[in-house]
């Protein structure tokens, strides 16, 4: 590649990163946390699940009920199975005539917006993750900031190709510490790969593909995609209403004639999360269940009934679905990290925590690269860089673990914690931003380290402390998740209050020519530096 | 830089829609069948026809032979729509 091609994928590398680094490292923080979105959902709501025996049962009573009320849900009706973590809830879904989506739980009296819902620590981690807590466009914004990591990754490869087999591994610690980031930049890009293409595709299509849809279907196919669409991604062949009337069967009982259907047609298991009826009622009604298989790329399954006879209409499972079904469900798999087991789970979490280092170290690597080395002084781009730099990135990392402590404090105190996480989160993160622009980074970096340290050791510490009946309870009963939680939190304290060491010993011995130095700025002692320099 | 960077982003859409809608319709047997995969390219292939852009030699170059490639590709799935079944 010639010099000036080089030079040119660099600059692009360098502005795409700007641009979509920030909200890059929000997404896998919160992503690589909500691989244990479960996890976190069973700590964070310390109350025994209601996974009561009779809720299916209930379901059953509860759907014939919505539609005697809801003429419009008869259509179409949604409805979940019980899950094993405390905030899910069995809940029915329907649309009414104006388009509007409903919801009733089994504990509701009446429906409600299925918009209008709290949400729990692990939802909002979630959700922090995919739309950065920006309602309604959120989502659609990191839709686009995935093509721009998308460019980011194809032009990082590039100019790091020439180099790339001869620094495959190489990691140069010494004298030299740009030298030392840019190895570790490069060597996390490279060896996690394969990692970050899955996401930069899969992000933009889970982000943007209605989007894409609408796009294909006025430019190509004429208004004929969106019916085709619904064929590729359901299991349900035509249906037609026959009218009359007719005895549905229970959701119980078609999740396990579909859980059969499943395993006859290869599938190693399928545990059923969701439902949905259509012509509910009326002679002609079907169902398609919706259900989890292990060992496959693409967990999720389908299998389409008739609702009044139960006879199997088309299975869409794995091994013997087409290339429709499976692409869907494999972009779903790759995504959440479903295809393997706890170790995979790991995986994604560690791989997760290190694109966030990705894209902090480019920054870096951004102030390091016009950092002026003769002068105190730095310009105005790189005081601006390393003052956004620490406050959105370690500042999201100090007001995530300060929700984890508001929904522990919370609950104690009485206050609902689903009303709790999303101001507290917020406004330690806008302290956060406020403290760094007040302190300068050098000095607001050892805060909010240390800060984020000690809240996290403080999460799971006190949590040991507060609700340790109801860790011996679950270790008792041979569950680990609420142990794990705590140690992680008090594992990672050690990580963040190691970098604060760092940090600071960075600040007060090292190079005062910097943005990161915390030293008075003695003249002499600048002028020294730059001679040795 | 900042020509080709919009012809990349502006011309590089369409061209990509049309390439992977091409791809869809001209497919032996059933479009319907691989909808969905080809579909999973739209972005990679956006992005690398986002990053070849840059190598042009100017931004008019660029703007010129995406242009070109847009006509191209339009024309071929003008073609496929009135010749083949489609979805």
């Amino acid at each position: 590649m010639k010099a000036s091609t080089i030079r040119t994928f660099t600059t692009v590398h360098t502005w795409t990163g700007l641009l979509a680094g920030f909200a890059l490292f929000i997404a896998f923080y919160a992503g690589a946390l909500t691989m244990f979105h479960d996890e976190i959902d069973t700590w964070a709501v310390p109350r025994a699940e209601m996974a009561r025996a009779d809720a299916l049962d209930r379901a059953h009573v509860m759907l014939a009920d919505i539609v005697a009320r809801h003429p419009a849900a008869g259509e179409s009706i949604g409805v979940t199975y019980p899950a094993e973590h405390p905030s899910h809830e069995v809940a029915a879904y329907w649309m009414e005539k104006d388009g509007s989506w409903r919801t009733q739980s089994l504990d509701d009296t009446a429906a409600r917006d299925a918009e209008d819902h709290e949400h729990g620590l692990a939802d909002f981690i979630y959700e922090l993750h995919y739309d950065l807590g920006i309602p309604a466009i959120g989502i659609y914004l990191m839709g686009v900031v995935s093509i721009i990591y998308g460019l980011a990754l194809l032009t990082g490869v590039l100019i790091h190709l020439p180099n790339l087999v001869r620094e495959m591994f190489a990691l140069r610690p010494g004298h030299n510490l740009k030298r030392l980031w840019q190895d570790s930049h490069n060597v996390i890009g490279i060896l996690s790969l394969p990692f970050h293409i899955i996401f930069a595709v899969t992000g933009a299509l889970l982000c943007l593909t209605l989007v894409m849809l609408v796009a294909f279907n006025t430019v190509a196919f004429d208004g004929k995609l969106m019916g085709a669409f619904e064929r590729m991604t359901s299991a349900l062949p035509e249906t037609k209403d026959k009218g009359g009337s007719a005895v549905m069967l229970t959701p119980a009982e078609l999740g396990a004639r579909a859980r059969q259907a499943a395993i006859a047609a290869g599938a190693a298991d399928f545990e059923p999360d969701y439902m949905r009826y259509v012509h509910y009622g009326h002679q002609g009604a079907a169902a398609e269940v919706r259900g989890t298989s292990t060992k496959t790329l693409g967990e999720y399954g389908m299998v389409a009934l008739d609702a009044v006879d139960g006879h199997v209409m088309k299975v869409q499972v794995t091994g013997a679905r087409d290339a429709n079904h499976a692409t869907y469900s494999a972009i779903f798999g790759l995504h959440f990290g479903t295809f393997g087991s706890l170790s995979l789970r790991w995986l994604y979490f560690l791989l997760g925590l290190a694109g966030a280092f990705l894209f902090y170290s480019g920054n870096l690597l951004y102030i390091e690269t016009r950092r002026k080395r003769r002068q105190a002084d730095q310009p105005m781009k790189v005081r601006a860089m390393a003052t956004a730099t620490v406050g959105v990135c370690i500042g999201s990392c100090f007001a995530i673990s300060c929700t984890f402590l508001g929904n522990l404090l919370g609950g104690l105190s009485g206050i609902e914690a689903t009303s709790l996480v999303q101001p507290v989160c917020f406004a330690t993160f806008a302290l956060a931003i406020l403290w760094t622009f007040w302190r300068k980074p050098a000095k607001a970096a050892v805060d909010l380290l240390f800060a984020t340290a000690a809240v996290s050791v403080a999460v799971g510490v006190l949590d040991i402390a507060v609700h340790h009946d109801r860790l011996m309870r679950m270790l008792g009963e041979g569950r680990y998740e609420v142990l794990g939680l705590d140690l992680v939190a008090i594992a990672m304290g050690a990580g963040f209050a190691w970098l604060g060491v760092a940090t600071r010993r960075r600040a007060v011995e090292g190079d005062p020519c910097s943005v990161w130095s915390s030293r008075r700025r003695d003249p002499q002692d600048v002028a020294t530096k730059a001679r040795e320099a | 830089m900042l020509a080709k960077t919009f012809a990349g982003i502006l011309l590089g859409l369409p061209l990509t829609l049309a390439l992977i809608s091409v791809v869809i319709w001209i497919w032996p047997g059933s479009s319907e069948a691989v909808t969905l995969p080809v579909m999973m390219a739209f972005f990679p292939l956006w992005v690398g026809i986002m990053g070849a852009t840059y190598m042009f030699r100017s931004g008019p170059r660029a703007w010129a032979w995406l242009a070109v490639a847009n006509l191209g590709a339009f024309a071929a799935l003008w073609v496929a729509k009135h010749t083949l079944p489609g979805l």
